[in-house]
């Protein structure tokens, strides 16, 4: 059982999560969601248009990034990066953020979408850098 | 795909060691490290799927598709699912309540185990740590209830001649005729 004061340092890091995760909503008209989401499947943290099970995405993309680190390694590609996903109404990438982490964000259709990976690469080192800020804080 | 065969059951039953045991290639696995601070133990998780392939001889190979073991990645049990020829589920012999687990799955995958015609087996692991010694009688009462006609085995899934005999006993069901389920 998690002790109160590791509770708080959750809700904290989630709560600081979620701004940065509406920050990056706000960066570029075209982005509409986001969310922060384990290796492993959990969602940390979203920031999701209502009716979108954040669970469920979370898992999926989880068996989604695994694979696309399984192809990039197979066809000799190195580290896995981004993964970029077409869909009639608009775009969805994920972006690796940590050892233990991914970023994914929905977008419209768009023109952009060079500029909205290298702001999604962004915001996903500073998704991370809370994450360790938040796992020293908790150490001490 | 000819040959492809589903290693289902649940978290921990021996999925993944049971393909890295039989494999003839080295195996695809998509293991994350298990973040869910509930387990209170450090572990992986298989959150896609693991692929090995088994050679059969004169070139024909059987693939071996392993799924996610949590519930939550179920929608990876039906996508795999699809084109194959075969089922292995493995039941955890320590587990609360191993017969309810057969139920489960027997019930997730009727619809494959049907397509199948019935081309499936069970494989109980971790009988060298359960203290119930009635276990491989239990289940084949229970499936005789369900009118299943399906061998059970004791696996050590990290025995490779162990995995092996459960799936030569696939390929020998799927090319009888007379030894399919009986009903479902």
């Amino acid at each position: 059982m998690k002790n109160e004061l590791q509770q708080r340092l959750d809700a904290a890091k989630v709560s600081i999560m979620c701004a940065a995760l509406r920050e990056l909503n706000a960066a570029m008209s075209d982005i509409e969601a986001s969310a922060y989401i384990s290796l492993d499947g959990y969602t940390i943290a979203a920031e999701l248009a209502s009716g979108v099970d954040s669970n469920r995405l979370g898992a999926i993309c989880a068996s989604m990034h695994a694979l696309a680190q399984r192809a990039s390694q197979e066809i000799k590609h190195g580290a896995f990066n981004l993964l970029l996903i077409e869909s009639e109404q608009g775009y969805m990438l994920l972006v690796k953020s940590s050892v233990e982490a991914m970023l994914v964000v929905s977008t419209k259709p768009s023109k952009s979408l060079g500029m909205i990976a290298s702001v999604s690469k962004q915001f996903a080192e500073k998704l991370k850098r809370i994450q360790e800020t938040h796992k020293v804080a908790a150490a001490t | 795909m000819k040959n492809k065969i589903i290693i289902t059951g649940a978290v921990g039953s021996g999925k993944t060691t049971a393909i890295t045991s039989a494999s003839d290639t080295l195996v695809v696995d998509t293991e994350a490290a298990d973040t869910d601070r509930m387990r209170g133990e450090s572990s992986k998780t298989t959150v896609a799927m693991d692929y090995g392939t088994l050679n059969l001889g004169a070139g024909a190979k059987m693939h071996l598709f392993g799924t996610p073991g949590q519930e939550r990645f179920s929608y990876m049990w039906e996508i795999l699912s699809t084109g194959a020829t075969g089922i292995a589920i493995l039941i955890d012999a320590t587990s609360v309540n191993p017969l309810g687990d057969l139920d489960f799955y027997l019930e997730v995958f009727s619809d494959l185990i049907s397509k199948c015609g019935g081309v499936a087996v069970i494989g109980i692991t971790h009988t060298d740590v359960t203290r119930n010694s009635r276990i491989l009688e239990q289940f084949n009462k229970r499936l005789s209830e369900v009118r299943l006609s399906v061998p059970v085995f004791e696996v050590d899934c990290r025995r490779r001649e162990d995995v092996r005999t459960m799936l030569y006993s696939l390929l020998s069901l799927s090319e009888s005729d007379d030894t399919h389920a009986l009903s479902h």
